[in-house]
Formats: structure tokens, C-alpha cells, sequence
């Protein structure tokens, strides 16, 4: 919770700035951003790969818990495909950028600004921390209406770390596993949904 | 990315990399701040960030209820039986 305020804390403190107008507009132009995006995509790879833990735990799974990730994405671009027709602001292929965020939100709401816009970008960063907050606050009502892994969808890429701790409160331990490498499949995805959608 | 992911494999050997994460962190923050000042400074998007509020927060129960849905689905289809 601490991250997710720190983050806020700099995208508000942005805002101020661009109210303010204390930079000039062109400095830090688009271009800088592209590249520091790249640096970033890299730098997430490198952690990926450097990690022992994580790719043998991801070995480990067995088939059942790779459905788990799949209905993830499944429900998650479903459920936002339909709302898209409520938004007609937005295409659908950009409705579903903003849901492949899976909670993930500092990377998608950073890359959606990129490629779509600072508007969509900030539907992306605050749809996604409404994700997180739905997934911890909401975890027992989804646990009784939806069964023992609907905790860990919903929390989507965050169930790996943010939200691990309440779905092993509600879900139970042996759910652990699940949870984590649901956590980093769904993880791995987000890049690669957003930069889709976006670019469709 | 993938590329990243590769030279973290190779360069496992070497602990050095245990700061990625923060430098990670610390690009994250700058984009997130470069987010908001452009944000600020777009007239448009801070006379409508109630409107965009109302369409995040649809697009995320559409997502929270689309999956919550599927998870029951796996749920019931390949867990449940595994249970006591």
C-alpha cells in the first residue's frame, strides 16, 4: 500500500507541476520518453531473467494452474470489451489496452500515455488502482460468490505481491503457488497485450 | 524485453544486479511524474478528470466481474473436485 501511495504521490505531484507550467513544455520531450521506455522494458526483462526463483517456480506449474492466468485475461478482456460499448470516446481495442493493465499499473498507465495519449493514460493509471483496491478490499464477497480463485483473478498482476498476503488469508495456503505464478504469467503479459492493443 | 530477459539469465553469476529493482522503481516514478505533468498542463483532461474517473471505474468492474466470472469457471470446472 505504501507503493502505490508513493506512486500516486509522484503522478499528483506531476499534475501540480503541469498546472503550474514550471517546466517548458518541450523539455523532456516524447522521443526521451520512448527510449526511457525501452530502457525500462529492458531493465524488467533483466529482473525476469536474473531471477532463479521465478523461472523455476513457473517450471513447476502444472497444467490446471495455467487456466487460472487464461481466465484472467479471458473474463478481464470480455468484461472491459462490453463496457467499451457504454464508452463511445473510446474504440474497444483501447478499452481493452486499459484492462490489460491487469493492476498493473505504473507500466501500462506509462505505455498507454505513449502510444495513446495522456487522457487515456490516466483512465489506464486510475482504472488500475481501482483494481488493486477492489482486489483487497473486496476479497471475502469474491471468495463466497465466485469460489477460491476468483480472489486471485481479480487481483490479476498483483497476485504475486500487493494483494498476496489477503488471498492467502481468504484462499488458503495451497493456493499460494497458484497465486504467484498466476502473478507472473499475467505480469509477462502486460507489455505485450498493451503495445497490442494499442498499436491495433 | 526478451532480450533483458536473456542478458539477466547470463548475467546471473554476477551480484551486482540486485539494484535493478530500484532503478526500475525509480524510472517508474519519473514516467509516472512525466504522466502527470502532462497530464496538468492538457486543459482538457483536468476539466474532464471526473468524467475519465467515471470510465475507469466502469472499465475496471467490467474487468473485475469478467474475471471473477472465468475464475468461478476454472473453478468449478478443474478445482473443486480435487477438494476434500
Amino acid at each position: 500500500m505504501k507503493g502505490s501511495l508513493i506512486i500516486i504521490g509522484f503522478f499528483v505531484l506531476g499534475i501540480i507541476v503541469g498546472l503550474g507550467k514550471v517546466i517548458p513544455e518541450g523539455f523532456l520531450s516524447e522521443q526521451i520518453s520512448t527510449y526511457v521506455l525501452y530502457a525500462l522494458m529492458f531493465l524488467v526483462g533483466v529482473t525476469i531473467g536474473y531471477d532463479k526463483e521465478l523461472l523455476r517456480s513457473l517450471r513447476k506449474t502444472n497444467w490446471r494452474i495455467l487456466f487460472v492466468p487464461l481466465a484472467t485475461i479471458v473474463g478481464t478482456l470480455g468484461g472491459v470489451a462490453l463496457v467499451s460499448m457504454l464508452l463511445p470516446q473510446w474504440t474497444m481495442a483501447e478499452s481493452m489496452a486499459v484492462g490489460s493493465g491487469f493492476g498493473y499499473y505504473s507500466l501500462s498507465s506509462i505505455f498507454i500515455t505513449q502510444y495513446k495519449g495522456a487522457a487515456l493514460g490516466t483512465i489506464a493509471l486510475m482504472s488500475n488502482i481501482m483494481r488493486e483496491i477492489i482486489a483487497l478490499l473486496a476479497t471475502p464477497l469474491l471468495l463466497r460468490w465466485f469460489g477460491r480463485l476468483a480472489p486471485i483473478s481479480v487481483a490479476g498482476a498483483t497476485s504475486m505481491d500487493t494483494t498476496l498476503p489477503i488471498i492467502t488469508q481468504y484462499s488458503g495456503r495451497d493456493y499460494v503457488l497458484i497465486a504467484i505464478s498466476h502473478g507472473i504469467i499475467v505480469d509477462l503479459t502486460v507489455p505485450f497485450l498493451v503495445t497490442f492493443f494499442c498499436s491495433v | 524485453m526478451l532480450f533483458g530477459v536473456g542478458v539477466g539469465i547470463l548475467l546471473r553469476s554476477t551480484p551486482k544486479l540486485k539494484h535493478t529493482g530500484k532503478v526500475i522503481m525509480v524510472v517508474i516514478y519519473a514516467l509516472l511524474f512525466l504522466l502527470g505533468k502532462e497530464a496538468g498542463e492538457d486543459d482538457r483532461i483536468m476539466s474532464s478528470l471526473d468524467t475519465l474517473g467515471v470510465q475507469a471505474l466502469l472499465l475496471t468492474l467490467g474487468a473485475v466481474v469478467g474475471s471473477a466470472l472465468c475464475a468461478k469457471l476454472v473453478y468449478n470446472l478443474f478445482f473443486k473436485k480435487h477438494e476434500g
